[in-house]
């Protein structure tokens, strides 16, 4: 089966720091087997949870063997790169974090809207990328009580991470607000949703 | 897909689990909370990488090979710790 994995700069697994062997005009890399270590098992996911594996390289990765689905990933017997997802690159990363702070914005400003607080709306609202977010979260965060307050907050973190040009930062943050401020769990996976949706679309998975 | 902040893991835990993540010895589900908090959390990473850097500096210390002077400097600090922890009797 063909499924996706995240790898660092120069196809380096983030975690176990192994060295994929990349395929070669248009051939997949030879199979990958992982056993006797604690990296044990091809990793990858399916795109419904790409968010939360975000780092600077995509791959279409073909699966063999026994595959085991569990919470968030696929673990397979064996696994090769098929081609690297060429859309998602830095540029289109800083995009997807930018989307996910703008998102979290909108909810903040209705919250405002519904809570009586429409110049601190307003102001929100006319912040049309991160870096204005980040300032006009820091000058209303005194002036917003309760939840919005938060909520606010988490506006600044998400766009401070899209600023630094981390999307796993900004998402997370984006769903982390959701939960935090009343959504529970249920907001949290609902945002998750919602980027995974953006991912599959914007890179045409 | 299983997507809820319910396996999401905080920095303390993070923490509290790193020896067993290095040692190989996490569950699956729990291995995933810890890489998936790696993903977006630099400051853990940085943790991690330390740690990392120390089982493999350690991992190639023995007593015997540890100059006498530094031994006993220590053992004078551990028991300096041990000594400093809220409820401890000296």
């Amino acid at each position: 089966m063909i499924a996706y994995k995240f790898l660092s700069p120069g196809a380096v697994g983030p975690f176990s720091r192994f060295q994929w062997p990349l395929p070669v005009q248009g051939v997949p890399g030879p199979w990958v087997e992982a056993r006797g270590s604690r990296w044990e098992g091809i990793h990858a996911c399916l795109p419904d949870d790409l968010p939360y594996w975000l780092d600077a390289e995509l791959w279409r990765t073909e699966l063999a063997g026994t595959i085991e689905e569990v919470p968030l990933q696929l673990v397979a017997q064996r696994g090769r790169l098929v081609g690297r997802v060429d859309r998602w690159d830095a540029d289109m990363a800083t995009r997807f974090a930018e989307d996910c702070a703008m998102r979290l914005r909108d909810r903040a400003v209705t919250h405002l809207q519904a809570g009586g607080l429409a110049e601190a709306a307003v102001a929100l609202s006319r912040a049309v990328d991160s870096a204005a977010l980040v300032q006009v979260t820091s000058s209303l965060a005194a002036g917003v009580p309760g939840i919005g307050s938060i909520l606010v907050a988490f506006v600044g973190d998400a766009a401070g991470a899209a600023l630094a040009g981390s999307a796993a930062g900004a998402s997370y943050v984006a769903a982390r607000a959701l939960d935090r401020t009343g959504g529970g769990p249920a907001a949290f996976a609902a945002e998750r949703t919602v980027q995974a949706r953006w991912l599959e679309r914007k890179l045409a998975l | 897909m299983t997507a809820s902040s319910t396996l999401d893991l905080s920095c303390q835990e993070l923490v509290a689990a790193v020896t067993d993540y290095l040692e190989g010895s996490l569950p699956l589900l729990e291995r995933t909370r810890f890489e998936t908090h790696l993903c977006y959390c630099p400051p853990c990473r940085v943790y991690l990488a330390q740690m990392e850097e120390t089982v493999a500096v350690a991992g190639r210390l023995t007593v015997e090979a540890l100059p006498a002077e530094g031994r006993d400097r220590l053992v004078a600090a551990f028991r300096g710790w041990n000594r400093a922890l809220p409820g401890r009797k000296p």
